[in-house]
This record gives C-alpha cells, sequence and structure tokens, in this order.
C-alpha cells in the first residue's frame, strides 16, 4: 500500500544565539502532510513558520528531530545531496520573487534544469511548458525588471515547477503583490494543487488560506492549531512509530 | 542554461568592474609579454650578429680603458691611443702554433682628425683585409639622383663578386655617417690636414664604427697620423673548427703579451649577460604588475561573490550544490582571465614594437607567435583560476538559509 503521507515532521527544534542569547524559534514540531494537500502555515512575524519552511526545503540543520519526505531523512544526507533532493523533489517560491536579475525570464525557468542531465532543447521545452501554463510566454524574453510584480510572481513560480516536483515551498509568495494580483497568483496556486501538486505555504496574510486545504496556525515556534486534524497529531512523543501512528 | 552561461551573464551584468579586472590582468600579461618578446628579440639579435661576424679576434694594446665598437658590438677596454702594436708584431703571428686556422688578419691603424671642423676616426689599413674579415661591409651604390640602390643580397651581406676596392696613397673610402656630416660624395675630393684625397666610395651603414670610419691605406695614414710602424688594432677571421678559442687566446697571449686578445664572441657572451640581467630586472617588474593584476581579479571575484550573496543562496536553494557554485565562479575568472591574456598578449607586443627603437638602431623581426599566445592565455587563465579558487569556495560555502534570510 502506498505510503500517503508526503511530509512528516519530528519534534522539530531550533534554537538561534543572535548576540550569544538563546532563542527558541520551534519548540518540538511534528506534524504531517499528505500527498496532493495545499497546507498554509500561518502566524506572527517570529513565530517560526519561515525556519520551518527551511527546514522542510533541507537548508536549515534542525537543532532536534527529523524531518522525512517521501520516508526520506533530509538531514541524514550530506549538504551536496539535499542540493540534489531539493533539485528533483522541491520546489520553492521565496519572498520578493527572487528572480536572477542578469537572466531572462526564460532563463530563470530553465535554472533548475540548468544542471539535470537533459538536452538544450529538451530543457527549453520545458521551461516554455512552464511558462505557456502560468501565462508568461510571452514574455519569455524579458528580463525581470522589465516585468511587472505579478508577472515576476508567475516566473518564479514557473521556476519552482519546472522540474516537475511533487512539493512545492512557498515563503509569503504575495507578500509583494497588490490584492488583485495576489488574488491571482493564489488561483495560480490552486491550479497547480489541483493538479496534484503537494504545497506548503507560508503567509500571515488569512485571505489565501481560502484557497489552501489546511490552515496550521503557529505561535512562539508551537502548532496551536491545523497540525493535528490531518495527518499527525501537533504533538507526538519524542520516539513515537509514526509510520503506524500517522495513517 | 548552462553554467557557463550563468558565468558569462553575470560578467556582462557587471560590466564596468569586470572590465576593471580585465584591464589590471591585461596589463599584467602585456608587461610579461612585452619583456619576453624584448628580450628574445635582444637574443635573437645577438645570434644574428655573432653569426654575421663569423669567428673574430681583435687585438689591440693592453693598457686601453675604452670601448672599441665592433659590427655594432662593444669590445671593452681597448683605446685608439694606447701604446700601439707595431708592424713587427704581425710577424709574431706567423709563430702561433695554430696558425693555419687563422683566415684573415686585418691589421689597422686608428687616429683621428678633424675634417671640416668633424672629429673623425682614421683607419688605415687593407680594405680587402678588412672585407675578410668584416663580411658584412660593403659599398653603398647611388644609382640614380633621388633613388638610392643598396647594393647588397636578400642575406644583408655584400654580394659575392664586389670586390674591395684597392686604395692608392690618395684615395678614401668613408662611412655613411661620416660622409653625410661632411656632406661629401663619391668622387669628390676631402681635404684632410691639407692632404687631398679622393672618395672612391662610400660604406653602406651597419651601425658599426665604420659608419663614422673614413678609411685609407697604411701608408696614407702612417704619414697622416705621424705614426709610421704603429698599429692599432689587429682583427683575426679565425677558423675555430680547427682550434678552440680559449687555446687561440692563450696562443695570441703568449704570443703577444703586450696586446690584449678579445674573442668577439666572448663580448656577445658579455652582452648575453647583459641581456639575462635586464631580462631578470624586466621580468621582475612584469611579474609584479602581473601578479598584481591576478590580485586585483580575485579581489573583484570576492568582491562580486560577497554582493551575490543572496543570489546564491537561490542557486543553491533550487538545487545547485556547492561544486557547481564553485565551477560557475570559476568560470567567471577564467573568462575573465583568458581574455585578459588574448587582449595582453597583443598589446604586449605592440608594447614591445614601440620600445625596441630604444635598445636597436633597426626594427624589429617581432612575429605574432602563436605558440607564445596560447602560452599567454594558459598561463593567465591558470593563474586567474587560481586567484578566484579562494572566493569560489567562500561562495561555494555560503549558507542559502542564511544568504535567503529564513530566520
Amino acid at each position: 500500500m502506498e505510503n500517503n503521507t508526503l511530509v512528516r515532521a519530528e519534534q522539530l527544534t531550533k534554537t538561534y544565539y543572535p548576540g550569544g542569547e538563546p532563542v527558541v524559534a520551534l519548540h518540538g514540531v511534528s506534524f504531517g502532510i499528505k500527498r496532493g494537500e495545499a497546507v498554509a502555515f500561518m502566524g506572527a512575524s517570529g513565530s517560526g513558520k519561515s525556519t520551518l519552511l527551511s527546514i522542510i526545503g533541507g537548508l536549515n540543520l534542525p537543532g532536534g528531530g527529523k524531518i522525512l519526505i517521501d520516508d526520506l531523512d533530509l538531514y541524514s544526507l550530506s549538504a551536496e545531496r539535499r542540493a540534489d533532493f531539493r533539485r528533483e523533489y522541491l520546489g520553492f517560491v521565496f519572498q520578493q520573487f527572487q528572480l536572477i536579475p542578469y537572466l531572462t525570464a526564460l532563463e530563470n525557468v530553465m535554472l533548475p534544469l540548468t544542471t539535470t542531465t537533459y538536452s538544450g532543447r529538451i530543457k527549453k521545452e520545458m521551461a516554455d511548458a512552464v511558462l505557456e501554463r502560468v501565462g508568461m510566454i510571452d514574455k519569455s524574453r524579458r528580463l525581470p525588471n522589465e516585468l511587472s510584480g505579478g508577472e515576476q510572481e508567475r516566473v518564479a513560480i514557473a521556476r519552482a515547477v519546472v522540474n516537475a516536483p511533487p512539493l512545492l515551498l512557498a515563503d509569503e509568495p504575495t507578500g509583494s503583490l497588490d490584492s488583485r494580483t495576489a488574488g491571482e497568483i493564489m488561483g495560480l496556486f490552486k491550479e497547480l494543487n489541483d493538479s496534484g501538486l503537494t504545497i506548503l505555504m507560508v503567509t500571515h496574510n488569512p485571505d489565501n488560506c481560502v484557497y489552501m486545504n489546511r490552515t496550521i496556525t503557529m505561535q512562539d515556534g508551537m502548532l496551536i492549531s491545523g497540525g493535528g486534524e490531518e495527518g499527525l497529531p501537533a504533538a507526538i512523543p519524542v520516539g513515537s512509530d509514526l509510520r503506524q501512528g500517522g495513517q | 542554461m548552462t553554467l557557463f552561461q550563468i558565468a558569462l551573464n553575470n560578467l556582462r551584468r557587471r560590466k564596468k568592474k569586470a572590465l576593471l579586472a580585465l584591464v589590471a590582468l591585461t596589463l599584467g600579461a602585456a608587461a610579461l609579454v612585452a619583456v619576453f618578446s624584448l628580450v628574445r628579440e635582444m637574443e635573437n639579435e645577438i645570434n644574428r650578429q655573432l653569426a654575421d661576424l663569423g669567428a673574430n679576434v681583435v687585438i689591440a694594446a693592453d693598457t686601453g680603458s675604452l670601448s672599441f665598437s665592433y659590427g655594432g658590438i662593444i669590445i671593452p677596454e681597448l683605446h685608439y691611443d694606447a701604446e700601439e702594436l707595431t708592424v713587427a708584431d704581425l710577424e709574431l703571428l706567423y709563430t702561433l702554433p695554430d696558425w693555419p686556422a687563422v683566415v684573415a688578419v686585418s691589421p689597422k691603424l686608428v687616429g683621428i682628425a678633424t675634417v671640416k671642423g668633424v672629429d673623425l676616426a682614421i683607419a688605415g689599413g687593407s680594405l680587402e683585409a678588412e672585407y675578410a674579415v668584416k663580411p658584412w661591409l660593403h659599398l653603398h651604390v647611388e644609382e640614380e639622383e633621388g633613388t638610392e640602390h643598396e647594393e647588397e643580397s636578400p642575406t644583408g651581406m655584400r654580394r659575392l663578386d664586389e670586390k674591395a676596392p684597392d686604395l692608392s696613397n690618395r684615395e678614401v673610402v668613408i662611412g655613411k655617417i661620416a660622409a653625410e656630416r661632411l656632406d661629401i660624395k663619391e668622387e669628390e675630393l676631402i681635404d684632410i690636414a691639407d692632404t687631398e684625397f679622393l672618395v672612391v666610395g662610400i660604406l653602406h651603414p651597419n651601425g658599426g664604427s665604420e659608419d663614422n670610419q673614413v678609411f685609407m691605406n697604411y701608408e696614407a695614414a702612417e704619414v697622416l697620423l705621424s705614426k709610421a710602424g704603429s698599429l692599432t688594432v689587429i682583427e683575426l677571421a679565425i677558423d675555430f673548427s680547427r682550434v678552440t678559442e680559449e687555446r687561440m687566446l692563450g696562443q695570441l697571449e703568449t704570443a703577444l703579451p703586450h696586446a690584449r686578445a678579445t674573442s668577439v664572441s666572448q663580448a656577445v657572451i658579455g652582452r648575453n649577460e647583459l641581456v639575462g640581467t635586464i631580462s631578470r630586472y624586466g621580468f621582475s617588474a612584469a611579474l609584479l604588475i602581473f601578479f598584481s593584476g591576478v590580485f586585483l581579479v580575485g579581489l573583484n571575484i570576492y568582491t562580486a561573490v560577497r554582493e551575490r550573496t543572496r543570489e546564491i543562496g537561490i542557486f543553491r536553494a533550487i538545487g545547485f550544490r556547492g561544486a557547481h557554485i564553485f565551477r560557475i565562479i570559476c568560470t567567471e575568472g577564467l573568462l575573465l582571465s583568458a581574455f585578459g591574456g588574448l587582449i595582453g598578449y597583443h598589446a604586449g607586443l605592440l608594447a614591445a614594437y614601440q620600445i625596441w627603437p630604444l635598445f636597436s638602431g633597426h626594427d624589429p623581426v617581432l612575429t605574432w607567435d602563436p605558440l607564445l599566445l596560447a602560452v599567454t592565455i594558459l598561463v593567465t587563465a591558470a593563474t586567474g583560476v587560481l586567484a578566484t579558487m579562494l572566493p569560489a569556495r567562500f561562495a561555494a560555502a555560503i549558507d542559502p538559509a542564511e544568504a535567503l534570510r529564513f530566520f
């Protein structure tokens, strides 16, 4: 029987030491995300949601606990293997688009394919296909500074999904957009989710949660709601057998 | 999209900064190429001169301290007014054990005379003998008015059928520069110390002391300089395939203890040492400029990496390995330095062309050398990449979470 849980967090902790003083960002966070889910992480600034997203993305070593994606313990991999994993399994949509300014929209979208073994022609076909999907094919030769905020966001989304990852991570994707454009972008996320893509989105905008299947609310590094409604309970004992208990 | 294209596009984006590093590296490469080309040309010229001169030995009285130019090469420690040799010394040469190796002998009496208010060297001897020891000597022929024709073979030597004029006691041959200074032409009369001489020929210029000389036969010079029986210098053409240079010089010192025998090749070796010194200083300065350029490239890349921390974080987040980042940064260094080497080679060659006249009176024979070009690009690129490796490692180690400010 296929394991339906794509992301599983087990007692994740993270503490930062700005200026030498410990600041706990995550307090033993646990949850599960099923394949095809669209989950919003809501919370105030400093609640730990971006830290959580970076840990799920394999970018930020947790202080304790595990993150499993498709049953693979992400931090059991070396940093270089985690980079390979990100390329194959994850798509990232960052705050403020984060497009490379000296590359065209098409080149930005092709970036995740750069280190793959696909031929140049295939890479371009794949990039064209997703640019078509996000409605940006006509502007594929433009540089980011020649695009509007909404258009840049579409290109950023196209870049995140060009390698057809099973999981899309988005960090405040509509934070820099006006409400109308934000609605359009969220509609795009919904379309992607409807096509089977699992989405984890960090947001502080409650309007965005309408487009998601589930909302997990965070406060002071802990899940205060939503974590246990689907998949795993919000808090589970350390050492529990998640594979049995969580299904 | 490839790593190479990413590197290239980034360089295009920051044109001004890239150009600055490029100029620095170009200057470094140009300095190295210029020094190398000049030194190589100096060595080539010495070799050319050595080949032209053949095997020659100059004998003069052993008391002088001034230099004597021989075919453009300076023979040290000879003096025109030194205690002179005599005609009797010529007889002693026949006693040399290896006398058969002596191919030609040109004894000369040399002195100074004022002609039309100009001090000129007067050389008295046999022009035929002089031709024998100096194969490059030949007469300058003017065919028509305004059109000069150089009577020489394509090798720069005189034609085989050109014979040395047999000078009478009232005939002279003048060096080209001396003739120009005196404003005198062939077949005209010249007054030297109240004696009239007919100019029967003008020597083609060769960059040597002959250009400033008036050449006459020995008897005429004896009278003119009031030095009967004296000789200033004896030049010998030696077949060094039959005797070693060291052995011949040793025999000459024994036979003529009051004279000093100097081999032209020794003078050439001395000049080679001078070239060596110049090349050492030149290369030191050029290397300093070169490594300053390399340092600037490294610094430029490092600064660029610091400015691109967030961008590198994005690359890492979307699946670039540290090794990929390392390659992108090194490719940027490689592109900059290889291009710097390419431009630097041509700039250096051009500089060598401009500088060469300071070292020599004639045009350089500098040529576009594809091997040197390849070596220049290779060395510049390799050093450029080495200088880039440190900032590249720094870039590869950037923490993506920190770069993207996830906390």
